[in-house]
């Protein structure tokens, strides 16, 4: 799949389909398969919705989601309680951990 | 004995040449951890010997990262600062060259990502740092240096700000 960005003028259906505020500027294009596009068509339409703003808004969900679990967790009652603790208390480091940060001190150069 | 060097990823460094084993984190330090670094995505650091500065025996990347509280009980809230979100950095990939292997490039690599994020965290607060274990082998290195596992994540694992100040 070929992928591309460019800038391009606004085009009203684009800037129509775009979820925030800001003018769709810039383009992005991708070859798929034509079977791709074809279940993308059927569920564009089931959706109500044009092909283009049906792939904006799947595209944003997805890299909203994916940004997300890159940079966030969420902790549930149990494992916050744990998760605290264990910061109140910052245990010594271990044997291991201790025996290579000597070894780092020793071996890396100023 | 070969002195190492940890520094910022730069174009000088043979991004090409890294063959870590794992397809994925080869092809991230070719073709995406300058770009993400320029975008403050996340922060690249690589090793080097010394006398072949060009030559990278291994990269990890540092970056900010967030967990999230649910309502702890009073007693405990009480304790720690009133928002839910605790501040953290996380180490998102940890890799070293397969012909760097058998001499304990791991866990160098761990401890300057570990001492680099202490830095980090007088400058903007960190309370913990996270990391990100790509499989069984990663999970068990990360527990062997005392982290603990984060929430039920089987992944994800985590060690005080804390206990890497205690490592001095």
């Amino acid at each position: 799949m070929e992928v591309q960005t460019k800038p391009a003028r606004a085009k009203k259906t684009a800037a129509r389909a775009t979820l925030s505020a800001v003018a769709a500027t810039a383009r992005l294009e991708a070859r798929v398969s034509p079977r791709l596009k074809n279940s993308l068509e059927t569920a564009a339409a089931l959706a109500g919705h044009t092909v283009t703003s049906f792939m904006i808004q799947a595209l944003q969900e997805a890299a909203e989601s994916t940004i997300e679990r890159h940079q966030r967790a969420q902790l549930g009652q149990e494992a916050s309680v744990r998760f605290v603790e264990t910061l109140l208390s910052a245990p010594a480091p271990n044997k291991a951990l201790r025996a290579a940060a000597a070894r780092h001190a020793h071996e890396t150069a100023a | 004995m070969t002195a190492y060097r940890f520094e910022p990823l730069t174009r000088n460094h043979n991004r090409a040449g890294f063959q870590c084993g794992a397809a994925v984190l080869d092809r991230y330090l070719r073709d995406f951890a300058r770009k993400d670094a320029e975008r403050g995505v996340a922060a690249p650091y690589v090793m080097v010997e010394e006398a072949a500065p060009n030559v990278i025996v291994g990269y990890y990347t540092l970056s900010a990262f967030v967990v999230a509280l649910s309502e702890l009980p009073p007693k405990l809230a009480s304790k720690m600062p009133r928002y839910q979100d605790l501040p953290a950095i996380l180490i998102g990939r940890l890799a070293r060259s397969i012909e760097f292997k058998g001499r304990g490039v791991g866990e160098l690599l761990l401890v300057d990502a570990l001492k680099r994020a202490l830095v980090h965290s007088k400058q903007i607060a960190a309370m913990a740092v996270v990391a990100d274990a790509k499989d069984d082998a990663a999970l068990a290195f990360y527990l062997r240096f005392g982290f603990a596992r984060l929430g039920d994540s089987a992944s994800r694992v985590f060690i005080p700000m804390g206990t890497i100040e205690k490592l001095g």
